[in-house]
């Protein structure tokens, strides 16, 4: 069944927000009967090539053909219509309503069967036929995720999808879960379907896709055959080449001094119950610059948190320098030394709906000059503005107008402003320059970079260009463990990427934390 | 091509948007409220007189305007705090009920003699406590277990309506008179009365006016109220900063179960003179959210939006008694206040006519945007 | 009770105003008809007389159109209209206790009323303007702080409730008969006690189930009441709290419903049984006459069946002529005094005797009494 005309052709496609190209003249063939795997870090573009192959969105140029003929799909229901079916990584279910109800939930009148009791038979058929088990009858609030996950791919079945685009589907399964999952796909492909795989797990897109196409940074970075690839070619396509990324030249004669910031087996419980950081030990030193690699979701956002005192370890001991800061809320970090930049600038890093004044003062309001015995004093804190505004080229603020409706760099700079005006030993910056413009992320790093004069930085970035740029060393972060660290003289950018998407991790496992720590620390 | 509305906040809103569009709006509900007057066969000019006499021209009309408005400004202010930090009291009406009961108390249960300072000092410390620790029901749980505090508020009006009830009707208590052919409350002493500045208006207002003050003071101008505008903007960003959520969702909701109460007590000594339970239901604590919402929970919003609802509805017999129905009357005074209120909408926003085209393709939705990263 | 009789309690009414503004406007404005508007106060000024310059304002918490307490009320003073040819007489409806009655009282004053009648619990509400007032006579109903310029009034509403507990005792077959009420006091025990007096005389195995809601006002509360009540076998409904809800109920279950000054024959026919009607014309004329001669008394003013203060709602079509005749024989009794209903011996529902052999409680102390429930009552007055 797995003919040779290509299913689906899309050329030359682009879509831009505010001006900035999601994706950019992207080419993406999907054959019939075939697994491709669409790979690409956070932001690549995926989300945005998949939103429009199901009419989520109308691209600004290129052609999207299906079976050699041209088709622009107007909304998700008319991408249906053609066959095309999108499962999102959040469910879209109505958790009150039966498994049945849901699938035919916003069909056509003309296009259902009239009786639930049908549509209940349909679904039970069509869950046999592709090994999707769930009882129609069932409300979805009593299912599992992976359940769920069948209800969600059955909708698209029962609308009669031939084509189905999966986000991210293994992201929320269990491994028994997966592999079950991939069973249904493999049915689905043997009788004539085409899936896309999102992922950005390398494993399961070696073991299960028949092509893959990597997304870097909007483009096409190529479509590779699976059996005729490597892993490490396929990280290279969507990290970057080695040579591509150059050092920025400071001061190598730099001196490294006391530890500012030490985890030692530090562990953190996910929102899920889960263990999101396993077992971290490491040490950021004064003068010197930590980046930490990783694809997100792989524990980052939870070590930022317990490092500045936004959760708690389930065992570890955390050092700000010096202090014991293990149990300490977000006062306390601060107090003893962390500035934070997080990764979330409007949702945690700013009030968004204050303005800018309030923000810049958002973990100094309540001390001299910008209060005394509890009151405000809106000059103090007016001047510190200025100060701020000038010396970190912060534009675009007007007086009273709310913070988020300046733009993300300038956003950055004053959070920046804020959290470098503090007394501070170690900065912890998350993301920092996602989503600027060039010139703003320059800036952005510049005022990183020069952090590391007098004090000890961590940086957590998506973008191992930016990180292999910044750090003294680098440590790679995989489903919450440290599965590797470099020093910035043996960067071995390919192995970065395979220990990035797991496909390293037992080249790292004899790296044993301490060790780790150890390479990190000299 | 179909053309869509397009509604953009404003930047910056200058006097004349400031002022003119609710005097617009104005202008408007009165030609609107004329019409309806005439098809009902009233005269218009007689009815906008009548209203404008019995509310604002002179200082008797005024002071009834603003008598009425007292409890209003103190029930607003009560809803504007809380919402303020994105707290949804609702209970209002039932702290309110609270502070009569606390309040009454005090004033019964002290000599006649003690003088009215410290009588009316110690009716608003209790009167405000009692309906803070009411509040304080709803907010430990709302603090520790997260439990709705729409609901728990809410349920607390019913359990305070019932006690209050309960005093007066359902049994021979403290707060009751056994002179009465059908149960009501002591009278007060005259030691208990808030002293009438002119009529009726009593000192509450003054209360009310500089609660007001202190309230904006605090919110705007100490630490304390840079903590409350944080969490009420963004709880996240107040958690980064390092700000405790659960200790200022506790002394928000207390404050404003205090605010609410000291309407009660302004009710009870000002007004009724006695826990008077008919008189005391009047959906006080309820309109106060109306008033908060359209004051936008701004404290010194507040005062205005009571004294313009006092204004409307203190018309409502003397427009009866010049003939006109009282369906009338209520959509008339109905009118006037949403058409007003609904012209801030035009205050903080624009609508234009967008051109599909440019609104479709150029910058979608920021929820869109969301979806696609 | 005129407390019980509210609409929904909505005062800052502009809540019910907003609501009332926004589905107008969505029908497309109705508006209301001119001539039922004006007609109400329109008198024919051609044959005004010497009572033209005396004026009188009515004060209602309710609609007029409530079809209990507030058309009772409205009814009573288009007979003092009736009565006194051309005398200006004008009410107005919908005015919450608290600060809006006050308002109103004084809008009454100022517009030159010389007399004010506040027809529920206003008392407090017009204390103020009464002693600011002088000049201006005020009568308020179940008031008691004395004013020279104040005169109370309350009803003896046992006179009537008496004969509607015979129609209930004739007419239940299961021998239960519900009673709700909001809560438990003097006035309310009373006619309590005289409706199931009235039940026992026609039917002494029948017992009155006395249920207290906690609430004035909240036909969700009384439909849960009225529905348990059918569902334990109570085939009669009478009410103190007042909501239509109690005859649909009774309608649907096949039993019967009995009205406090309401007139419900119309609206459920089948479920009708009976009701008192108070009758405040008298008083209000006695008063006028009083005032007009300059002989007006403050004080308190009680009045039954004797007085000229209650009379009765058409009877439902299944009550039966014997009980028609009995009951005019009772109200015969009261008029001439050959009849009392308190005479004793009276027990309790305890089993005490409250009112001994050869005793009886005065007309003039009635407003006293009572702290007990009658044989025959199920409830208890509750604790507190």
């Amino acid at each position: 069944m797995a003919g040779e005309a290509p299913h689906l052709k899309v050329r030359n496609l682009t879509k831009s927000f505010y001006g900035v190209p999601a994706i950019d003249s992207v080419d993406f063939d999907l054959r019939g009967g075939e697994i491709h795997g669409l790979l690409g870090e956070n932001g690549a573009g995926k989300s945005t090539l998949c939103s429009v192959l199901s009419g989520l969105y109308r691209p600004d140029s290129g052609t999207v053909s299906l079976d050699g003929e041209a088709v622009q799909f107007r909304s998700p229901q008319d991408a249906s219509r053609h066959g095309v079916g999108m499962v999102y990584q959040h469910f879209r279910l109505v958790d009150s309503f039966t498994v049945a109800q849901n699938i035919v939930l916003g069909m056509h009148k003309k296009q259902r069967p009239r009786s639930m009791r049908q549509v209940e038979s349909m679904v039970a058929d069509l869950a046999e036929e592709f090994g999707l088990h769930v009882d129609p009858t069932a409300s979805i609030w009593q299912l599992s995720v992976g359940e769920q996950q069948r209800v969600e791919i059955l909708k698209q079945l029962f609308r009669g999808a031939r084509i189905l685009i999966l986000d991210e589907p293994t992201a929320v399964l269990a491994a028994q879960e997966t592999d079950r999952l991939f069973e249904a796909i493999s049915t689905m492909v043997a009788k004539g379907h085409s899936v896309v795989l999102v992922s950005h797990k390398m494993a399961e897109t070696m073991a299960y896709t028949d092509r893959i196409t990597v997304l870097r940074r909007g483009v096409n970075a190529g479509s590779v055959t699976t059996a005729s690839t490597t892993p490490a070619e396929v990280a290279r396509m969507m990290f970057g080449d080695s040579n591509a990324a150059e050092r920025t030249n400071y001061d190598a004669a730099q001196q490294v001094g006391e530890p500012m910031l030490s985890l030692s087996g530090v562990s953190v419980q996910g929102d899920h119950g889960l263990l999101a950081v396993d077992d971290a030990t490491f040490t950021v030193r004064r003068g010197q610059i930590v980046g930490v690699a990783g694809v997100a979701g792989n524990g980052q956002r939870e070590l930022q948190e317990v490092i500045a005192g936004l959760r708690s370890p389930v065992s570890g001991t955390i050092e700000i320098a010096g202090t014991n800061c293990t149990s300490a809320g977000p006062k306390q970090t601060a107090q003893a030394g962390l500035a934070y930049v997080p990764e979330d600038r409007l949702g945690v890093g700013l009030a968004p709906g204050l303005p800018l004044e309030h923000n810049i003062v958002l973990k100094s309001y309540d001390r001299s000059p910008h209060s005394r015995r509890g009151v405000l004093s809106d000059s103090a804190i007016e001047k510190t503005m200025n100060e701020l505004v000038e010396k970190f080229d912060v534009r675009g603020n007007r007086s009273g107008m709310r913070v988020s409706l300046m733009s993300g760099g300038n956003l950055q700079k004053a959070i920046l402003a804020r959290e470098l005006n503090e007394d501070h030993q170690v900065l912890l910056a998350a993301a920092p320059t996602r989503g600027l413009d060039m010139a703003a992320a320059e800036a952005v790093r510049s005022h990183i970079i020069n952090e590391r004069a007098t004090r000890g930085v961590l940086v957590f970035s998506e973008d191992l260009d930016e990180i292999v740029k910044v750090s003294d060393v680098v440590l790679v972060m995989f489903k919450g463990r440290i599965v590797g660290s470099f020093a910035s003289d043996e960067l071995d950018l390919d192995e970065i990427g395979l220990l990035m998407t797991g496909s390293g991790a037992e080249i790292a496992s004899t790296d044993t934390p301490t060790a780790t720590s150890t390479r990190a620390g000299s | 091509m179909r053309n869509r509305l397009r509604v953009m906040p404003r930047g910056v809103t200058g006097p004349e948007v400031r002022f003119g569009v609710p005097l617009g709006a104005l202008a408007f509900a009165l030609l609107l409220g004329a019409i309806i007057l005439a098809f009902a066969g009233n005269d218009p000019i007689e009815a906008y007189r009548t209203m404008f006499d019995s509310s604002l021209n002179g200082w008797k009309a005024q002071s009834r305007t603003l008598a009425l408005a007292t409890p209003l400004i103190l029930t607003g202010l009560a809803a504007a705090v809380a919402f303020q930090m994105r707290v949804y009291n609702i209970g209002g009406e039932g702290q309110l009920y609270l502070g009569a009961i606390g309040a009454s108390w005090v004033g019964l249960a002290l000599p006649a003699s003690t003088p009215t300072p410290l009588m009316l000092s110690a009716m608003l410390i209790v009167g405000a406590l009692a309906g803070a620790c009411w509040a304080l029901l709803a907010a430990i749980p709302k603090a520790y277990f997260n439990a709705d505090e729409i609901i728990t508020t809410l349920m607390l009006n019913f359990i305070a309506l019932s006690l209050m009830n309960w005093l007066i009707f359902g049994s021979r208590s403290f707060w009751r008179d056994p002179r009465r052919p059908v149960p009501g409350g002591k009278r007060l002493p005259e030691s208990a009365i808030m002293p009438s500045i002119s009529g009726r208006l009593h000192i509450g207002i003054i209360i009310a006016i500089v609660a007001a003050i202190f309230l904006w003071w605090l919110l705007r101008k100490t630490s304390w109220g840079f903590q409350i505008r944080t969490i009420g903007d963004s709880p996240r960003a107040a958690r980064y900063a390092g700000m405790s959520v659960r200790r200022k969702t506790m002394a928000v909701l207390a404050l404003s179960g205090a605010l609410a109460a000291i309407a009660g007590v302004s009710e009870v000594s000002g007004v009724t003179k006695g826990l008077e339970p008919i008189a005391l239901t009047s959906n006080i604590g309820f309109t106060g959210i109306i008033v908060a919402v359209v004051a936008r929970s701004n404290p010194l919003g507040v005062v205005p939006v009571s004294i313009f609802l006092a204004a409307i509805a203190t018309s409502g017999s003397r427009l009866q008694s010049i003939g006109i129905d009282v369906e009338v009357v209520f959509l008339l005074q109905g009118l006037i206040f949403l058409t007003v209120t609904a012209g801030e909408f035009f205050v903080t926003n624009t609508v234009s006519l967008a051109h599909p085209d440019t609104s479709a393709t150029g910058s979608p939705p920021t929820s869109e945007i969301k979806a696609a990263i | 009770m005129p407390l019980m009789q509210k609409s929904p309690r909505t005062h800052f009414r502009l809540l019910t105003a907003l609501l009332l503004t926004l589905s107008v406007i969505a029908a497309a404005c109705g508006g209301s008809d001119p001539s039922t508007t004006e007609a109400s106060t329109e008198i024919d000024q051609a044959a005004a007389d010497d009572y033209s310059d005396f004026k009188v304002v009515m004060i209602l918490d309710g609609s007029a159109e409530d079809g209990g307490w507030n058309t009772t009320h409205l009814r009573s003073g288009r007979k003092v209209e009736a009565n006194f040819p051309g005398i200006d007489f004008s009410f107005v409806e919908e005015i919450e206790p608290g600060q809006p009655a006050t308002n109103a009282f004084q809008d009454a004053v100022d517009a030159g009323a010389n007399l004010v009648i506040g027809t529920t619990f206003y008392q407090f509400d017009m204390i103020d303007v009464a002693a600011e007032n002088p000049d201006v006579y005020f009568l308020t109903w179940s008031g008691f702080e004395p004013q020279p310029n104040v005169g109370h009034f309350s009803q003896a509403s046992e006179d009537g409730r008496y004969m509607d507990g015979i129609v209930a005792g004739s007419l239940t077959k299961s021998n239960i008969i519900g009673y709700p009420v909001g809560f438990s006091f003097e006035e309310v025990n009373r006619a309590l006690n005289a409706f199931t007096l009235g039940v026992r005389e026609v039917n002494p195995d029948a017992e009155v189930r006395a249920v207290y809601l906690n609430t004035w006002f909240d036909p969700a509360i009384e439909q849960q009441a009225a529905e348990a009540l059918a569902n334990a076998g109570a085939d009669v409904i009478a009410h103190e709290v007042g909501s239509q809800v109690y005859a649909t109920v009774m309608a649907q279950n096949d039993g019967y419903v009995i009205g406090y000054t309401n007139d419900w024959s119309d609206f459920e026919p089948e479920a009708w049984a009976s009701s008192l009607l108070f009758d405040w014309s008298t008083y209000y004329i006695e008063q006028i006459d009083a005032i007009l001669a300059g002989e007006f008394e403050a004080g308190m003013s009680y009045g039954g069946l004797k007085e000229g203060w209650i009379e009765f709602a058409p009877y439902g079509p299944d009550v039966t002529q014997e009980t028609l005749d009995l009951i005019d024989e009772r109200v015969a009794g009261i008029l001439d005094g050959t009849f009392d209903m308190f005479a004793g011996p009276i027990k309790d529902n305890q089993g005490n005797i409250v009112v001994a052999e050869g005793e009886t409680i005065a007309f003039g102390d009635r407003s006293a009494c009572c702290q007990w429930l009658v044989e025959g009552i199920v409830g208890e007055i509750p604790a507190g």
